[in-house]
């Protein structure tokens, strides 16, 4: 059974190509709108988050402090994806949990390697 | 006891007869026969025969006496035994009374013997006992001269033994003393020196004293020795101290006797042999001295005996006698009379010292004279100095002299032209003093001194034969003198003193004279350069009063104008009232070395002068010209036969004489002023100096005038500098007072001049937010004013809620001179706009990484899926599509970007007419999509006169599209955006609202910063470019933009065009 990547883009090419890449090995949940990430999250409960910073409405910060201080999904390991890349955007991203930071542009098999490397393929 | 006494005497009488016959009878005989000059033989036989004879007469004589013996040889053998004892020295006892009869009696007698011998005995014993401690040796000598006895003491003293010396001559003990001289001379009782010979042969000076004693018929001599050993030393010493004293008495210059009451000299030193010629000792004082056969005061009543005195008075007296030693020769004694008092208290003897003290007197009275003169010179020259009033101290010179020399009176005579003024006198008439008071020079006897400084004395000038032409001889004037008052070059005058007795006049009188008058000179020239110099200083000071005047005028003039030019008019009209010239002119030298006339008054007429003002050009010479470069003050009788200099055609036509005085400024004239007369003028000193005063602080003022005009041009021109920049500066004082402030400083600060003048720098941002730095360490003028520049950097609000980035630069201020800290200088630019494009820079790059990494993140990682086929297709296809739009999203972002910048260049900026309807339905167009995607609401409205506006129809559409833009962006989906137009004659209006999220307050004041999107911009995608080029094309516009806006609300953006020329 392959395992579960959510990601939370609303940069809807990125999801797409996260999906394509993905897909051999994960079962990816895209979620485009932040406003329901969070029900998405807890309702399939991922194995991984793959989640951008910089969105509408509810941004990627706002999401990765909700996931972390929720105890059940508190494990979910998140991945951050951004545009920014300053050192203290960073700091932060790792300060409220994030595991990995992301800089884009990325390199998508860089970033399924990565997750691979975390999670395992299945 | 008759028979007793019988028998005894015939047995006695016997005896005797035989005893006292016999032998001398044989002896008596024996001469007697050898006379006959019988044979010897035979006489021998006689005398042979008549000794048997009497031989046998005895024996017969013996036998009776032992016959009758036997009666009485009891009692006397009981005496016999008796005698014995008492022989043997016992007296102590008594012949038990037992024998009757004439033995009784002789018993009794014989104790009564015994009892009186024991008594002679005991007394003798004594007598023997004195003698025998007598300390004195004593001899006892017979007539012959040999000694019988000795006492003790003699042995103690010559230690000869009683038993080795008696019957040995007295010469071997005295040799001075034989047996012959003591029968021969008799010596008496007088005690006599000699010489005792010791055993041992010592010389013993003794003093021997011998008293000759008759004892039974014999003739004895007692001889009394005394140890005159210490006598004798005693007599040396006395000797030696006589010997002393009369050496003392001989080494004392002065005479010296010792007199006896009889006054007999017993003593006199060698001081008085020598006076005398004789020894006087022995003489009566009175012969000596005064050759006298009697005492001195018998003789002459007036020489009072001092040695009489001594002894009537007891006292010792001292006097002093005048010798008349020849007749014209005496000389001054000094007596001192002594008394020498005696055992019983009365004199005895009186020593008289004579000492002749004539050249001691002598020396004394030069001494005296000596002094009386110097405290005359000493007196009459207190009396010169004490004041500088010629009568109070003539008139004191002239007293204190007639006093001292014992005058009648005089005078002292001044010279006045050639003639001798009797300026003091004392002791003479008036009417005296008018008929000899003025004596021309020569005449009469002050005349003549005045004349020849010789020194004139009279004892009597009655009988003078050298004055006979004097007034004064017939005067009843007799003692005179006349003495040179005496200056230091020339004879002032005369004094003269006179009495009514004659006087002599010593040489010293005449010296001490001399240098009275020459001190009554000296005195006399004091006086008169006192009264000079007074003179001199009350004119002096009279002038200074003028002086002193005419500056306080100066300073009224100086003090009361306001201008230079008043200053100058009133100033040169001050000097015309004060010296009356006909023309004052004021010239100047300008930079260029030419003199210009300045002002002149009257004013010469325009046309005489150049417009300029130009008087001598620099080359020419000119009275004035040489003045100022010399600094001289020049003064021509007559302009027109002076040869030196070139006058102006207007002097030289209307003026004759001219005086130039500098004016002083500093080292250098810069100018001076010119008086002209039309008559001839001459100037007194004082009306130069009060020029030469006058110029000066002319010259000052009006170069402190000019100063003063300089500094407040440059005061202006430094404000003008100071306000045109864009710099805000403003200055404290030391305790933070602002004492300037520039325009720039007043539109930053929002404060005007008048508001921050005078008060203190923090008020300046007082109504700012925050002053964080007011009044600390780092605030910029507390740095300053402590001496060091410094550096910072703030944001600061203004009162009208500008914010601004200002960087304050702060310097210390100080004094020229001291360089001591005086206040401080803040000079603050306005770096927001840097500040803004440094932010912007920085956010430029945050912008672009994040804005372009977007785009960027499809383009690279689709073309690493599509490279490793990951997606190949169709797929592919739908790939390349968005990284195709991607990268025209990247290529837009740039655009705009650049559009900004050119803007801001006012590059590629077209105006021309604006069509606003167009524009509207080009931007409907364009939101199209969005606006059906997002269920928005987009209306467009216009108002009034929109036509023929002028501008950048290209730029005005991007700029609306760009607020429409944001409207549909910052909002939630059913979002309402009207666009309205409003033209009115000079402006457009034009205000987009929409009823979006809005802004939060915090990020108003930052839109419009480029790249700035605010909260928001979290959440949303853009370049943050959009605002920033809005305001740009408005500003290329010269229009205004405001927005309205309130969270949850909606944003209202307003943009005022104006309407500069509408085209046609």
């Amino acid at each position: 059974m392959k395992k579960k990547v959510m990601v939370i883009d609303d940069e809807p090419f990125i999801s797409m190509m996260i999906e394509d890449k993905f897909n051999e090995y994960f079962y990816i949940i895209s979620v485009r709108d932040s406003t329901i990430a969070l029900e998405t999250i807890k309702r399939e409960r991922p194995d991984l988050i793959i989640l951008d910073w910089m969105m509408p409405k509810i941004s990627g910060l706002e999401i990765l402090k909700a996931v972390k201080s929720d105890p059940e999904l508190r494990s979910i390991p998140v991945f951050m994806l951004t545009a920014k890349g300053q050192e203290d955007d960073e700091l932060a991203g790792i300060r409220y949990g994030a595991e990995r930071y992301i800089t884009k542009p990325f390199s998508p098999r860089e970033l399924l390697e990565l997750v691979i490397e975390r999670i395992g393929r299945s | 006891m008759y028979r007793t006494k019988f028998i005894y005497t015939l047995f006695l009488l016997l005896f005797l007869v035989i005893l006292v016959t016999v032998t001398p009878l044989s002896l008596i005989i024996k001469g007697s026969l050898s006379e006959t000059g019988l044979p010897e033989r035979v006489i021998n036989s006689i005398i042979e025969r008549l000794f048997i004879i009497a031989f046998y007469a005895f024996v017969l004589v013996f036998l009776i006496g032992l016959f009758f013996s036997r009666s009485i040889t009891a009692p006397l053998n009981l005496l016999k035994r008796s005698a014995l004892r008492v022989r043997e020295g016992d007296l102590d006892f008594e012949i038990p009374q037992k024998a009757i009869g004439e033995f009784r009696e002789v018993i009794t007698t014989f104790n009564i013997m015994l009892k009186g011998l024991k008594e002679k005995t005991e007394e003798l014993k004594k007598k023997e006992l004195y003698i025998e401690h007598m300390t004195d040796p004593l001899i006892v000598l017979d007539k012959e001269g040999r000694i019988i006895d000795i006492n003790p003491a003699f042995t103690k003293l010559l230690e000869y033994s009683k038993e080795e010396i008696t019957s040995s001559g007295i010469e071997g003990i005295i040799p001075t003393i034989s047996g012959k001289d003591l029968s021969s001379n008799n010596r008496g009782l007088l005690p006599q020196e000699g010489i005792a010979l010791s055993k041992k042969g010592d010389k013993i000076p003794v003093l021997i004293t011998i008293s000759p004693v008759s004892l039974d018929n014999s003739q004895y001599y007692i001889l009394t020795l005394k140890d005159f050993r210490e006598g004798l030393s005693l007599r040396e010493e006395i000797k030696i101290s006589r010997d002393y004293l009369e050496n003392i008495m001989n080494s004392i210059q002065d005479e010296l006797m010792v007199i006896d009451r009889d006054f007999r000299v017993i003593k006199a030193n060698e001081a008085v042999k020598r006076q005398v010629g004789v020894n006087p000792e022995g003489k009566f004082c009175y012969t000596l001295s005064h050759n006298l056969k009697r005492p001195c005061e018998e003789s002459d009543a007036s020489l009072k005996c001092p040695v009489r005195i001594v002894f009537e008075t007891k006292q010792p007296f001292i006097v002093e006698h005048e010798h008349k030693i020849r007749d014209d020769v005496t000389r001054t004694h000094e007596i001192i009379a002594y008394p020498v008092i005696g055992d019983d208290g009365e004199v005895e003897h009186v020593i008289e010292f004579i000492r002749d003290i004539t050249e001691k007197k002598a020396m004394e009275d030069v001494l005296k004279r000596r002094n009386r003169e110097l405290s005359l010179l000493n007196e009459v020259a207190g009396i010169l100095s004490r004041s500088l009033r010629a009568d109070e101290i003539f008139h004191g010179v002239l007293e204190k002299l007639k006093e001292t020399f014992d005058m009648d009176g005089g005078g002292i005579f001044f010279i006045e032209r050639e003639v001798l003024i009797c300026k003091y006198h004392s002791g003479v008439s008036e009417e005296f003093v008018r008929q000899a008071g003025r004596l021309p020079l020569g005449h009469d006897i002050p005349g003549k001194v005045a004349q020849s400084g010789m020194v004139i004395t009279s004892r009597d000038v009655s009988k003078d034969p050298r004055l006979e032409r004097s007034i004064l001889k017939y005067s009843g004037i007799k003692g005179y003198c006349c003495i040179p008052v005496r200056g230091k070059e020339r004879i002032h005058g005369v004094f003269c003193l006179f009495g009514f007795r004659p006087y002599e006049w010593s040489h010293d009188d005449e010296e001490i004279l001399k240098a009275v008058g020459e001190m009554m000179g000296l005195a006399f020239e004091n006086i008169s350069l006192y009264e000079r110099a007074q003179s001199l200083y009350k004119t002096l000071k009279d002038k200074r009063q003028r002086e002193i005047e005419d500056l306080s005028i100066m300073v009224d003039i100086l003090s009361g104008t306001r201008t230079l030019e008043e200053l100058i008019d009133s100033s040169l009209t001050f000097i015309r009232e004060r010296l009356n010239p006909d023309l004052i002119c004021l010239i100047k030298v300008d930079p260029s070395g030419d003199l210009l006339l300045r002002r002149s008054i009257p004013s010469i007429l325009s046309g005489e002068v150049t417009e300029a003002g130009l008087l001598y050009r620099r080359d020419i010479s000119s009275q004035e010209s040489l003045s100022i470069k010399e600094g001289v003050i020049l003064h021509i009788r007559d302009i027109k036969e002076e040869p030196r200099f070139y006058y102006h055609e207007t002097f030289k036509k209307h003026y004759i004489s001219s005086l130039t005085v500098p004016l002083s400024s500093g080292q250098s004239s810069a100018g001076c002023l010119s008086l002209y007369s039309k008559t001839p003028r001459e100037f007194s000193e004082d009306e130069i100096h009060f020029l030469k005063i006058f110029s000066t602080v002319l010259g000052l003022s009006l170069e402190r005038s000019e100063f003063y005009e300089t500094i407040l041009r440059q005061e202006a021109l430094s404000a003008t500098i100071l306000d045109s920049i864009q710099d805000g500066v403003y200055t404290v004082d030391r305790d933070g007072y602002v004492t300037f402030i520039n325009r720039a400083a007043e539109d930053i600060l929002g404060l005007s001049r008048k508001e921050i003048l005078g008060k203190r720098c923090k008020e300046l941002i007082s109504h700012g937010a925050e002053k964080p730095l007011c009044g600390t360490d780092k605030c910029p003028l507390v740095i300053s004013l402590k001496g060091e520049s410094s550096k910072t950097e703030l944001e600061y609000i203004n009162r009208f809620g500008k914010r601004y980035i200002l960087e304050i630069n702060a310097l210390p201020l100080r004094e020229p001179v001291t360089g001591n800290i005086n206040g401080a200088v803040q000079v603050f630019r306005d770096v927001t706009g840097e500040r803004e494009l440094d932010r912007m820079k920085t956010e430029i790059i945050r912008s672009v990484s994040h804005e372009f990494r977007t785009p960027l993140t499809a383009i690279i990682g689709m073309t690493e899926m599509i490279l490793n086929r990951d997606v190949t297709g169709e797929r592919a296809r739908q790939y390349l599509e968005i990284m195709h739009r991607e990268g025209l999203r990247l290529s837009k972002m740039i655009s705009e970007l650049l559009d900004i910048s050119r803007l801001e260049k006012r590059e590629l900026v077209k105006f021309g007419p604006v069509d606003f309807k167009k524009i509207a339905e080009d931007i409907k167009e364009v939101f199209s999509d969005i606006i059906e995607k997002k269920s928005a609401l987009l209306a467009f409205r216009f108002e009034g006169n929109l036509s023929g506006f002028n501008g950048d129809e290209a730029k005005i559409e991007q700029m609306l599209r760009n607020l429409i833009d944001n409207s549909l962006t910052y909002s939630d989906s059913g979002v309402h955006v009207s666009v309205i137009f409003k033209g009115s004659d000079d402006m457009i209006e034009i205000s987009v609202t929409d009823t979006g999220w809005g802004i939060p307050s915090e990020d108003l004041s930052h839109l419009g910063e480029r790249f700035y999107r605010g909260r928001h911009g979290e959440r949303t995608k853009g370049t943050g470019l959009g605002l920033s080029l809005v305001k740009e094309i408005v500003k290329v516009h010269g229009g205004s933009l405001s927005i309205e806006s309130e969270e949850g609300r909606g944003t209202t953006v307003k943009i005022t065009l104006p309407v500069k020329e509408r085209a046609r």
